[in-house]
């Protein structure tokens, strides 16, 4: 007997879902303490890699099994949250430097979404409705245009669409948090890096560290995707970096040109390949690992 | 998209080779899962070490794919211990895959020239 062994593994079976613990955890603890070598104390680490990636293809399969279809209803939700943190982390430097109220809000706002995100996206969607009326209000007092100026803000109609995904009935359970709550740590750890840039202590070239708000996530998303043989991580990536890679590009050939840059795309510029090249590297990867992904969560 | 494979679905592709191990293992007789961990390490020379998760996923998916199927359980230390027999549909799978590696194998050493003998000069 190896109290101190087992209670790890237990630990690491927390990997798959309680109600498969529930049927098959005895069993598999008892197979692993037969596996280990005498005078062992820590998991073997293969045996760990092997827990966690089997935990989470568990998760995916049975995920899948139970709500059919609606399952594919996640790869919309996490699109949305990927939107929603990158966001966040590309609205912080507005919060420092300006001294207009939108820019001040709309992080606090954002990071109020994910966090209720974490628990409740119905009423993450209904703070992000509530949050969109209110931060388009200065626009209308701001812009003599009245109703155009109001609508055309780039940053209300992508938080209006995220709302939309969070709100809509999919009859999925909306209980689960770590993959929110992953995808919002994931977006969040560049940040060290963009204060390093601001203050001047490392600049490999101008603006380096605003590209990981979306590179992280996006390889996040890729590895999760890989590890739990289920598409849909890489499936929402691929509608967010699709979205951030076109978007510029659709207004430029839709004829807005200078003034759809001022208006529309406010953080992508539309004349600098480097603005879409790392968003379409990152959407043709998605691409590929959510087939593969495919692939292999059907595959005996 | 499809759905996870079932009893009713077609023969399986070519099948994952923990997964074909697994299935070779079973052909000798019902085992638990440490049993099939030990014998397939034992098959394979050591080449194929099954981590537990990786074994268990796999028993997952050959039973629900009607391949493999629980066969009564014991209790050890107080934790239960299945046991797990292969299907007519498992040992069929594992037959075909056999046959399907046996042919690929053939292709190739017939194109082979045979290996000189040691101390023969060519």
């Amino acid at each position: 007997m190896r109290p101190a062994l087992e209670r790890l593994y237990r630990g690491l079976l927390r990997a798959y879902p309680a109600e498969y613990r529930a049927w098959r955890e005895d069993e598999m603890v008892g197979t692993l303490l037969e596996v280990t070598r005498p005078g062992q104390r820590l998991p073997d680490v293969r045996e760990a890699a092997g827990l966690i990636a089997g935990g989470l293809r568990t998760r995916a399969r049975l995920r899948r099994e139970s709500e059919g279809p609606a399952a594919w209803f996640d790869v919309l939700r996490i699109g949305a949250a990927l939107l929603l943190s990158v966001r966040l982390l590309q609205s912080v430097d507005g919060f420092i430097d300006s001294t207009w109220l939108r820019p001040r809000l709309l992080p606090l706002v954002l990071a109020a979404v994910l966090i209720t995100l974490l628990r409740r996206p119905v009423r993450a969607g209904l703070l992000l409705v509530a949050a969109s009326l209110v931060l388009a209000w200065p626009l209308v007092v701001a812009t003599p245009a009245g109703i155009v100026g109001w609508s055309t803000s780039p940053i209300l109609f992508a938080l209006a669409l995220a709302a939309a995904v969070f709100l809509w009935p999919s009859g999925t359970r909306t209980s689960r948090r770590w993959p929110w709550a992953a995808i919002g740590i994931l977006a969040l750890a560049p940040w060290p890096l963009r204060v390093a840039e601001l203050q001047g202590l490392w600049i490999p070239w101008p603006g380096w560290s605003t590209t990981l708000y979306e590179v992280l996530p996006g390889a996040f998303l890729i590895a999760l995707t890989l590890v739990s043989a289920d598409p849909r991580p890489s499936l929402g990536g691929l509608l967010y970096f699709a979205a951030s890679a076109l978007g510029p590009l659709a207004l430029l050939l839709a004829g807005f040109g200078a003034y759809g840059y001022v208006r529309f795309a406010d953080v992508a510029s539309i004349g600098n390949p480097a603005s879409w090249f790392a968003p379409a590297l990152l959407a043709s990867a998605c691409l590929v690992t959510g087939a593969v992904a495919r692939r292999e969560a059907v595959r005996l | 998209m499809r759905s996870e494979a079932s009893p009713t679905d077609g023969p399986p592709g070519p099948l994952r080779e923990p997964t074909y191990y697994i299935l070779a293992v079973l052909l000798d007789g019902p085992r638990h899962g440490y049993g099939i961990i030990r014998r397939a390490a034992e098959l394979s020379d050591n080449q194929v070490r099954l981590s537990t998760g990786t074994l268990y996923t796999a028993l997952d998916r050959l039973c629900e794919a009607g391949l493999a199927e629980p066969h009564g359980e014991e209790v050890v230390d107080g934790r239960a211990r299945r046991y797990y027999r292969i299907t007519g549909a498992g040992r069929q799978a594992v037959r075909t895959e056999a046959e399907r590696m046996a042919a690929a194998a053939r292709l190739v050493m017939r194109r082979l020239p045979p290996l000189p003998q040691p101390g023969v000069q060519q």
